[in-house]
């Protein structure tokens, strides 16, 4: 895997990542995110569905957790994940925890790690789990690491997580020569460190002197929904310390369900790669993405004077949450702006009536217009990142944050 | 919901009465509590219609006094003869006779003169279609077939009869073949959120074990996406644990039932209904254990299963 850089703009990179084993003629522009296929399909959408979103990242991220029950079907098969799940197209990365899904904390041990499946925990030491690799066939995969740490976890649980995480890493890279399937894959190593700064420092230089491929930033929070609502800024500077200490030429990925102004923010700091479970998490609340990315106002389809009060009034608010009363005979669609599938059929109150009588069509529709909103979101970055323009790209997001509390408290007077 | 097909809506009076706990049937209506948020409501043949005329369905069905299949004695009865009430007072109601059908439905329980009975009155009435109710709420099959019989007999031949909560496979063979042209049921799809593909020869329970390694589609004679693009080893590691697998085997089933439907009409067409029943019975019973009810009731209408 190679990765190149185009453009820099402070600390963030346009790159263009390229040679990927087995899909060594596609080509990559980041910052880029994946698009989160759990169990190897992406949630609530059939292939035709996933097919009417635009802008479809190319690498599907499927965590192992979902696939370690099947580990003899999967062997038996002998083709690999990509093709047993009908995703052949895509680039397949996969990795060790579920971003989606609040880690259960303190299960990790020293001879390997838990991952939570339907049927309960499952223990994988580095032996096992590049077994399962072996059987998944990936193109890209994360090695195993034990990155169950947050702001709480105290100093001695840090510097074991990171010392943990180097032993898995170093058998990983033995176990992997052994294993033919895996020869064209390429791993990602993982530096940990929770929030003690030169704990990153060291699990950074050391993770760099390994023959990896690229950088997995993890051990800030135990992810899941409740991510959603965490700021970047509150790890900036962690993050920063773990870039400094890790080559310019291979790419950087932070997993999580980010909200898109810390994904800026990330951006800014030098990460190249995120994953997509927030559009997945807020469709599960039944709540829609309704951060404006453009700077010039799009079109509005009606071009109704009232229609544009409203759109101010949505784009006051970046997640619009259609279980509320409010939205029960409100039939513009989500975003007047907005060419996703749902917007151009649908309105929020079809959406609410949804989810009020728990039809699974409600988070269909909000699945598909998250995404959308979500990978169009990584192409204004780009475009961004390329004019040198992020700066007023995060005043916008930051002034929606800000008018969200105007409306918010509007709302509370009137 | 921006749906360009026909639509049909049930007047709530199953639903009523089947989901909800304190229900409690006058003359005047249904008195009950709202699911969301417990206040009293009435839901009268006035107000049912009124509400399905604003939803605005090409068919549309009278609110109907249902008691449950097992049900004996005089409440039987008295459902019955209020439901004919009830039609009146819906027809009488209804404000879009011009473009939307309201249908009848016959009531009567398990009970042969008052089925008869309710079905030649409703008759009288000027409706486009009539539909059976009552049925397919666990009485045994050998009574569930002989009052669909007998209610196909005793209503019109030239408009279409409308089956309420039927079914499974066979028992739409079988109510074909009794005269019934309309069916409803949630089988298809429930049973699909829960991991099972139905097939030919009757159901898959995906989640089992047995496919973990079978790695060819869910039916090979099937068009739909699932079974072109899956496989039931991958179905089997999803159903139940990604949403994803609902709406693939939903998909699934749908198609099943459409594909069923459409070969009875082409062998209706064709004028070989009684060798496809037969070559049905034998795909779904390979043990040539036809169940009881099916033979007597073909047998009713002169098609005899043979035991090859």
């Amino acid at each position: 895997m190679k990765l190149t850089i185009k453009t820099v703009s402070g600390n963030a990179r346009l790159g263009v990542i390229s040679g990927m084993g087995r899909h060594s003629s596609q080509i990559l522009n980041t910052p880029m995110c994946l698009l989160y296929t759990p169990g190897g399909c992406a949630p609530y959408l059939s292939k035709d569905m996933l097919q009417k979103v635009l802008n479809l990242p190319q690498i599907s991220h499927i965590p192992v957790n979902a696939i370690v029950e099947h580990q003899t079907s999967l062997e038996k098969f002998g083709k690999g994940m990509a093709t047993f799940s009908s995703m052949e197209e895509f680039i397949l990365y996969s990795s060790v925890q579920d971003p989606s899904q609040a880690v259960q904390s303190g299960y990790n041990e020293k001879m390997g790690v838990a991952v939570w499946t339907k049927g309960g925990k499952v223990k994988l030491r580095p032996e096992d789990y590049m077994q399962l690799q072996a059987a998944i066939q990936p193109d890209i995969f994360q090695a195993l690491c034990d990155s169950d740490t947050d702001g709480l976890s105290k100093r001695k649980r840090v510097r074991k997580s990171v010392s943990r995480t180097l032993e898995y890493l170093d058998k990983c890279v033995e176990l992997r020569d052994n294993l033919k399937s895996l020869e064209d894959s390429c791993m990602f190593g993982v530096c940990v460190g929770g929030y003690e700064e030169d704990q990153r420092v060291t699990s950074a230089k050391e993770t760099s002197l390994r023959p990896v491929s690229g950088f997995i930033l993890e051990g800030f929070h135990q992810m899941g929904p409740e991510m959603a609502e965490f700021p970047f800024t509150k790890i900036s500077h962690l993050v920063t310390a773990t870039l400094k200490n890790v080559p310019e030429d291979k790419p950087r990925m932070l997993p999580g369900p980010w909200d898109p102004l810390s994904i800026i923010q990330a951006v800014k700091a030098g990460i190249d790669m995120f994953d997509s479970t927030y559009p997945y998490v807020m469709a599960e609340k039944g709540q829609a993405i309704t951060y404006v990315y453009k700077q010039e106002p799009k079109e509005l389809r009606n071009n109704k004077p009232e229609d544009a009060l409203q759109e101010q009034e949505t784009h006051a608010t970046n997640i619009m949450d259609l279980n509320e009363p409010r939205y029960h005979d409100d039939f513009k669609p989500i975003l007047e702006s907005c060419q996703c599938y749902s917007c151009l059929n649908f309105t929020r109150a079809y959406i609410n009536h949804l989810l009020n009588t728990k039809e699974l069509l409600g988070q269909t529709l909000l699945m598909m217009h998250n995404f959308q909103s979500y990978f169009d979101f990584f192409e204004t970055i780009r475009e961004s990142v390329a004019k040198n323009n992020l700066q007023s790209l995060e005043q916008l997001l930051m002034q929606h944050h800000q008018d969200n509390t105007h409306f918010a408290q509007d709302h509370r007077k009137s | 919901m921006n749906w360009n097909r026909a639509l049909l809506t049930d007047s709530g009076g199953f639903q009523m009465v089947s989901l909800l706990k304190l229900a409690q049937i006058t003359e005047e209506g249904v008195k009950f509590q709202s699911p969301h948020d417990g206040t009293e409501m009435l839901l009268t043949p006035e107000r049912s219609i009124e509400i399905q005329n604003s939803i605005g369905a090409d068919i549309i069905m009278q609110l109907d006094d249902v008691v449950h299949s097992t049900t004996t004695g005089p409440r039987v009865e008295e459902a019955m003869y209020r439901s004919i009430r009830w039609l009146d007072r819906c027809l009488e109601a209804h404000k879009r006779s011009h473009d939307q059908n309201l249908f009848p439905i016959v009531q009567g329980g398990l009970n042969p003169e008052l089925r008869k009975i309710c079905a030649i009155e409703m008759t009288k009435r000027d409706v486009p279609g009539f539909a059976i109710g009552g049925l397919s709420g666990g009485e045994e099959k050998s009574h569930f077939w002989r009052m669909v019989t007998l209610s196909t007999d005793h209503l019109p031949r030239d408009k279409p009869i409308y089956l309420m909560g039927v079914g499974f496979a066979v028992d739409l063979v079988v109510c074909v073949a009794l005269g019934c042209d309309m069916f409803d049921c949630v089988f298809p799809t429930r049973t699909a959120r829960f991991g099972s593909a139905l097939v030919p020869t009757g159901q898959l329970h995906l989640k089992n074990k047995e496919f973990s390694c079978d790695f060819g589609p869910i039916d090979d004679t099937c068009p739909c996406s699932t079974c072109k693009t899956f496989t039931r080893a991958y179905m089997h590691t999803i159903v139940t644990v990604q949403s994803t697998s609902c709406s693939l085997l939903t998909i699934h089933n749908v198609t099943y039932q459409l594909r069923l439907m459409r070969s009875i009409q082409e062998s209706i067409i064709a004028n070989r209904f009684p060798q496809f029943i037969q070559k049905f019975m034998e795909t779904m019973y390979a043990d040539r254990q036809y169940p009881q009810w099916a033979v007597e009731a073909l047998q009713s209408v002169n098609v005899t299963l043979c035991l090859r």
